[in-house]
């Protein structure tokens, strides 16, 4: 648990944002909602008070700090340099280009890539250390396990927001895997929300969603309906929340849903709204069954949801957002690349194929990760109805805009 | 069906237990695991650094409730951005042999000139 002093300094903020960010179905209209910017670069005090997290011991924030400065120092971004010529002079002396389409299989790129010394050893360090990231966090949170839970059991029938737990709720193995190598993935360890949202935010996002910054700049590029009217928001595989309460505090007078398979991790989320003091709804649900009625929501949103869900799952998620969106609704869709992509598809040179098999496989253990980008996703929205286009990207990862007709 | 019926609900459920733990990428198993237990010894060395800091830190204060004053200080943002070069040169020290690639070592010596080391 947070010690005293940071949850009074926490209550404070919250109640200060809170009242910047009342509203909710009550203050419905026809015409275009208030919508509001929000700098991600130049948030508040009260803000990042409300936004940030700690561990409540020093050690943990030091395993996870290491982790932090050891992805920088040596991952893909500030060791691959010397690793991508390596890459270059030992694909050359295969006979293969590293810049150019392969006909070669993901699995036979992989296969290639891994038997090169630095690139393997790369890997290990990279496997490694997000073991280190998932195991440090998980042992310090789970040594407060009781009080945590005893917070998760409290906050789940507190407000502003609602909490709907389906405790019958049949959940696919295939939404049962250890994603990112979390260990439980996000069904699994009934402390799993704290677990992601410390080690994903002090560890694998390295400075970039201290406050939530990397969420709140996405949200604030989702697309919204034409006519401007956003009375009710869904964030579909909400995970941890932070995808959604941006939503609320940039649309304040629209009723904001998230919808997440891991029970888990939507108690967070609402763990994490009520203390902000945002009016968020969650309803623990598979995004296929949404349990929503027709015509229910101006704009559906998802965060990285997509390349996590069985391609069989995928079929039938897409017809149920174009069911539950009003005429003229958006569903504003933020994940990694597909084919069907105008401008950018998924890799197919040998590295670019050997990155997805270990992911999938390796590095990460992104199940559904291959499938996903293999498909051609835009055109899965378009046969369910949606009209397609693209916004030009705000980071790594790219919206796509499906607006269902009016 | 979710584990909501114990005395502490947690709606938990079985899972699909991944083998990510067990795979291994050189071509001996041997160092995979010495790779990742230098890994392993890092965090724990550089939570020491961290904390001995923080020690030094409040103890230069000279201030009563020293225990609980370590667990709950937040580094200023100037300690940040300084501690975060200092963590990143400890790696770069430890670590960085580690991603090293081959070079070609045969025939003669090398005679060329290099500046001295002055470490001043």
């Amino acid at each position: 648990m947070v010690d005293m002093e940071r949850r009074t300094a926490l209550a404070t903020a919250s109640a200060a944002i809170a009242a910047a960010t009342t509203g909710s179905a009550a203050a419905k209209t026809s015409g275009p909602s208030r919508d509001v910017k929000i700098d991600p670069n130049n948030l508040t005090d009260a803000q990042k008070k409300m936004l940030g997290i700690r561990f409540r011991k020093l050690d943990p924030e030091s395993h996870l700090d290491f982790v932090t400065g050891f992805r920088r120092v040596l991952g893909r971004q500030g060791g691959s340099r010397a690793s991508a010529e390596e890459v270059q002079r030992y694909l050359k002396s295969k006979g293969v280009s590293a810049g150019q389409d392969t006909d070669l299989s993901h699995e036979d790129s992989w296969n290639l890539m891994v038997q090169n010394g630095p690139y393997a050893a790369q890997l290990r360090l990279m496997c490694s250390i997000q073991s280190v990231m998932w195991d440090r966090a998980s042992r310090a949170l789970h040594a407060d396990r009781h009080d945590l839970l005893a917070a998760l059991e409290k906050s789940d029938v507190s407000g502003p927001g609602k909490l709907e737990l389906d405790p019958d709720l049949e959940i696919p193995d295939t939404a049962r895997h250890e994603i990112h190598q979390q260990p439980g993935g996000y069904c699994g360890d009934p402390l799993g929300g704290f677990v992601y949202h410390h080690a994903v935010t002090q560890g694998f996002r390295a400075g970039t969603a201290d406050h939530d910054e990397n969420h709140i700049e996405y949200t604030q590029a989702h697309a919204k309906p034409t006519d401007g009217m956003v009375n009710r928001i869904l964030d579909i595989g909400c995970g941890t929340g932070q995808s959604t309460t941006p939503m609320k505090m940039r649309f304040p007078d629209a009723e904001v849903w998230g919808l997440e398979v891991g029970a888990p991790m939507i108690r967070y989320a609402h763990y994490r709204a009520a203390k902000m003091g945002l009016d968020v709804n969650f309803r623990h649900a598979l995004a296929e069954n949404t349990k929503f009625p027709d015509n229910h929501f101006d704009l559906v949103t998802d965060h990285l949801l997509f390349h996590e869900v069985a391609p069989d799952r995928i079929a039938m998620i897409v017809p149920e957002i174009f069911r539950i969106l009003r005429p003229g609704g958006v569903f504003s869709h933020h994940d990694l690349l597909t084919e069907g992509h105008p401008t950018i598809q998924p890799s197919h040179t040998v590295p670019g194929k050997a990155r997805l098999w270990e992911t999938r496989r390796h590095n990460n253990y992104e199940t559904h990760y291959l499938a996903y980008s293999q498909s051609d996703f835009p055109e899965q929205l378009r046969k369910a109805g949606f009209e397609v286009s693209f916004p030009p990207p705000t980071t790594g990862t790219r919206h796509v805009t499906a607006t269902k007709p009016a | 069906m979710a584990n909501a019926k114990k005395e502490r609900p947690d709606f938990a459920v079985d899972y699909v237990n991944g083998d990510w733990d067990q795979v291994t990428y050189t071509d001996n198993v041997h160092i995979d695991n010495l790779m990742d237990a230098i890994v392993g010894l890092g965090t724990e060395v550089w939570a020491l650094k961290r904390r001995n800091m923080v020690l030094e830190k409040l103890l230069n204060e000279k201030h009563s409730g020293l225990q609980s004053k370590i667990e709950a200080y937040v580094p200023t943002d100037e300690e940040r951005v300084a501690w975060a070069a200092e963590r990143d040169d400890f790696i770069s020290r430890i670590y960085t042999v580690l991603a090293r690639v081959p070079k070609d070592t045969s025939g003669d010596n090398p005679t060329d000139k290099v500046p001295f080391i002055d470490r001043s």
